[in-house]
């Protein structure tokens, strides 16, 4: 341990040159990046006013839809729609395919680099990897969903956000508007055949009326079996009235995914083309933690090399194991004109 | 005794005769100590490689007989190659131990006073073999006649492999101190050197240094 630690400080300009320069590099590298922009949308989230509240009630609403968002950013169904929606994927079928290294190093030798457009499933591949990864939705406070957009191009990254942002309302609505639909289905169903069992209901008793007319007097011997009939017909008239409750309702609920600002979503902050370049955090992170994990590498190494290369005693304790020979004194290393 | 340490480059003038740094010198009586030179009558100073301070080290350990035991003390210059004592303590290389043996100079004649109780005996010219020399070194039992004559010899050898006679000149001696300079001679180098010498010899360990800071050494706690 001390003998590394003296090769470390002995060669210390020596370590320090391949730390310096692979920062320079590194820092080199990033100055020659391309300026990244980020636009944001901010949506207010509210609890929806008419229709059904599938919300969970122990979630901030901001933070169960970017929860939701989140999910959906990583398919590549809502990716390529929010593409297609937006403007970034004739942005991207506008331009020749992202040149690999070898494209680019023949390129440079004049060899003839690939300089093709991408097709359609070439944009769709591009637009999923590029949405998934540049697209961030988090909850800004209860109810502000916040959208960023990370993107080379500041019109691009802002009609890219506002894709986003409409893309997933359109979801959630249809997904509200399926589930409103199915359940009215439901209902109208089970109200169609409940009004089946009323009308039978009705027509027993109307039958059992007209085959026993001393019945319908009004001082008449109550009938057990009429008794039983007309019981029979008022639970199939609740039943058929409490269904046509429920499909109002449904139809209620239905009709107000429709309504303008009844979903519960509104949208505060519109995307508008940012005007501040960047550099990519996670380019920053990966160039300077490449740097210094190449410049530790190359210390770590250097120190073992140079340790295990040095053969000779430097400090008294190493003599007698080294030598097997008695040491009798040492001296200190004494400059010229020492006292 | 001014504790300066003397440049090879050029010569000594005579005050800075036996003059090594306070370092050297504590370290050499210490070596001393360790060594139990005041009963040895010869000790003879060696080294692996060229370079590695034997020479301050020879004249050192002189000056620590001198100062510490108040044993007069003979420095002898064998490093019959490339003799540089006479011109680090300022003084003349000739008649010296080459010389005597060739029965040009008595041995008297050779030793030359450096101060009180000091004496120097210098390499001289040597003939056509230095292996010869050596030899003659020993069979004439100079070493012996001097510590008889003047007290403990001290013994400026040459070094054990940068010398064609390094390993001839080590018997010579009664006890040997190998001076291993820090940071310079490689391990299996000195192994080399040292394998099947007459005796073994003791390290003298030479310009021990640390890169590590004060703040580090805490730390670490060395």
């Amino acid at each position: 341990m001390v003998r590394y630690l003296e090769t470390l400080f002995r060669h210390r300009l020596l370590f320090a040159l391949p730390v310096a320069v692979i920062l320079a590099v590194s820092g080199g590298a990033l100055m020659v990046q391309p300026p990244i922009y980020t636009a944001t949308v901010r949506l207010w989230v509210d609890r929806p006013v008419l229709g059904p509240d599938e919300n969970n009630p122990y979630l901030a609403p901001a933070a169960e839809q970017a929860s939701s968002l989140q999910e959906l950013l990583k398919t590549r169904y809502f990716c390529t729609r929010v593409a297609y929606r937006g403007p970034l994927a004739d942005y991207l079928a506008s331009r020749p395919l992202p040149q690999g290294t070898l494209d680019r190093l023949r390129g440079l030798l004049h060899l003839g680099a690939t300089t093709r457009r991408p097709s359609a499933a070439e944009v769709d591949d591009i637009s999923y990897d590029l949405v998934s990864k540049n697209v961030t939705a988090v909850a800004a406070g209860p109810q502000i969903v916040q959208v960023d957009v990370i993107f080379g191009d500041p019109r691009v990254a802002a009609g890219t956000a506002q894709a986003v942002v409409e893309q997933f309302l359109e979801e959630r609505l249809a997904s509200r508007k399926a589930r409103a639909q199915v359940t009215v289905d439901f209902y109208s169903s089970q109200l169609k055949s409940a009004q089946s069992t009323l009308a039978a209901a009705d027509g027993a008793v109307s039958s059992y009326l007209a085959a026993h007319p001393e019945l319908g007097a009004a001082n008449a011997v109550p009938d057990a079996r009429l008794t039983e009939l007309n019981r029979a017909d008022a639970r199939a008239r609740d039943s058929f009235t409490g269904l046509s409750q429920k499909l109002d309702s449904a139809n209620l609920d239905l009709a107000a995914l429709s309504a303008p600002g009844a979903s519960g979503f509104r949208l505060l902050d519109p995307a508008t083309a940012p005007t501040r370049a960047s550099i990519s955090k996670r380019v920053l992170v990966q160039v300077l933690g490449a740097g210094l994990g190449l410049a530790t590498v190359i210390v770590v190494l250097g120190l073992i090399g140079l340790t295990l290369a040095d053969t000779t005693l430097r400090r008294p304790d190493e003599v007698e194991p080294a030598l097997g020979l008695r040491l009798v004194a040492s001296t200190p290393r004494v400059r010229a004109g020492a006292a | 005794m001014k504790a300066l340490e003397t440049r090879q480059d050029r010569p000594a003038t005579p005050t800075e005769a036996l003059t090594v740094a306070e370092a050297v010198l504590a370290a050499c009586r210490n070596a001393s100590l360790r060594l139990g030179t005041p009963r040895l009558a010869s000790l003879g100073v060696t080294s692996t490689l060229r370079g590695e301070g034997r020479t301050t080290i020879a004249v050192g350990m002189a000056a620590a007989q001198r100062e510490a035991f108040g044993r007069p003390v003979v420095l002898i210059d064998l490093d019959l190659e490339n003799p540089r004592l006479a011109r680090r303590l300022g003084r003349g290389p000739v008649p010296g131990i080459c010389e005597v043996i060739r029965g040009e100079n008595a041995l008297s004649e050779a030793v030359q006073p450096l101060d009180e109780g000091v004496y120097f005996v210098p390499a001289g010219l040597t003939g056509a073999s230095v292996t010869r020399s050596v030899n003659e070194v020993g069979r004439a039992a100079v070493l012996a006649k001097l510590a008889a004559e003047f007290g403990m010899v001290v013994a400026d050898l040459p070094p054990l492999l940068g010398s064609s006679v390094g390993r001839a000149a080590a018997p010579l001696v009664e006890e040997l101190l190998l001076v291993v300079r820090a940071g310079l001679t490689p391990v299996a180098r000195i192994k080399e050197a040292t394998a099947n010498l007459p005796s073994e010899p003791a390290v003298l360990l030479n310009g021990t240094y640390t890169a590590l800071p004060a703040w580090v050494r805490r730390m670490v706690g060395i």
